[in-house]
């Protein structure tokens, strides 16, 4: 095993040459190198040290804090998952209405859209039919002669 | 008489039962504390931080999902969020790492003579100053892994994370104070790329 895969091996799974995947391996160079020591040393104190943080917090303040917790519960109420369906509502319609005036606007101008060229069209056939009353006897002019 | 599991205390809870909660709360409260203290640098921000995580885990009781992992990883989630939140809002430089936790630390070996005290002492702070430099992530990992004993599963789950990320944490943090450690000891300077990886 190389130094630098002893390395590795050290920051990720720990000092514990055990639950490593090629014990054997480790322990020879632990054994022959002096560097690869000195660096076990240093992660084996790390973990002491780590370990012996400790969480401990006096005893009195605890109990004091599990006091004053227990008493801020009553003041609040539980949310219970009804509470996103009674917020939900309100949203939901909240939402539908710019949806609606979006809906409504658009119906509007395209109806106007669709008026506009109705009544286009009608006054085109109109001019046209005044200019045709201009040839009066146009039909006939035209059949005959051809 | 076996002692209610926390899942049933949960169920209780659900069904506003204060008993059930107060129960969970002594339950969990040293070891959320401990954590509490080392993220926050400072005991009375810590017993705040610790109030409200507990008064929120009251009121979305109904939110926690037994099946989705143990109570106390639901329970430290809601701490972990509740300190970053705090940190955006108060600001980063008002948490320190390490300020106000004499009483957090474990007591000194009581057997040893003055003169390993003192040592024991001076290594457990140089050990204090080596961790508090440690970039957030790293430190968070290392606490929950090392101090509470979370498996690297929950520990990622805590602080958001993937597993592997997680893991990455834990390998960075462990390298940079064996590093530390190792030059304290030895003398000698370590390159970037000597310490592996």
């Amino acid at each position: 095993m190389k130094e630098t895969t002893f390395l590795d091996l050290l920051d990720h799974l720990g000092p514990e040459i055990g639950t490593w995947p090629d014990p054997d391996s480790a322990r020879k160079l632990l054994a022959d190198s002096q560097s690869a020591r000195a660096h076990y040393d240093a992660a084996k104190s790390v973990a002491a040290a780590l370990e012996k943080l400790g969480s401990e917090t006096d005893p009195l303040l605890l109990e004091a804090l599990a006091q004053r917790i227990a008493a801020d519960v009553p003041k609040v109420q539980q949310h219970s998952d009804l509470d996103s369906l009674t917020w939900g509502w309100p949203t939901a319609v909240a939402a539908m209405i710019p949806l609606a005036i979006a809906f409504s606007v658009g119906w509007s101008v395209g109806v106007a859209t669709e008026t506009t060229l109705a009544e286009s069209e009608l006054l085109g056939a109109w001019l046209y039919l005044e200019d045709l009353e201009q040839f009066e006897g146009f039909d006939d002019w035209h059949i005959e002669d051809f | 008489m076996t002692s209610p599991s926390d899942g049933q205390l949960m169920a209780q809870v659900c069904q506003q039962d204060q008993a059930a909660f107060n129960h969970l709360v002594r339950r969990h409260l040293a070891p959320l504390m401990g954590y509490a203290n080392r993220l926050c640098g400072d005991a009375s921000r810590a017993e705040d931080l610790v109030q409200e995580t507990w008064l929120r885990v009251w009121l979305h009781a109904t939110q926690y999902r037994q099946d989705r992992g143990a109570f106390s990883t639901w329970l430290f989630t809601i701490l972990q969020r509740q300190f970053i939140d705090h940190q955006r809002k108060f600001g980063k430089e008002t948490y320190g790492a390490e300020r106000d936790l004499g009483h957090a630390c474990r007591l000194p070996d009581e057997a040893a003579g003055p003169a390993q005290l003192l040592f024991q002492a001076r290594e457990q702070q140089a050990f204090k100053r080596a961790l508090a430099t440690l970039p957030e992530h790293q430190r968070w990992a290392l606490l929950l892994s090392h101090q509470q004993g979370f498996s690297n599963e929950a520990g990622a789950q805590i602080l958001g994370v993937s597993r592997r990320a997680f893991e990455s944490l834990l390998a960075r943090g462990r390298r940079a104070l064996r590093l530390e450690r190792f030059e304290a000891t030895s003398g000698t300077k370590v390159q970037p790329r000597d310490g592996g990886t």
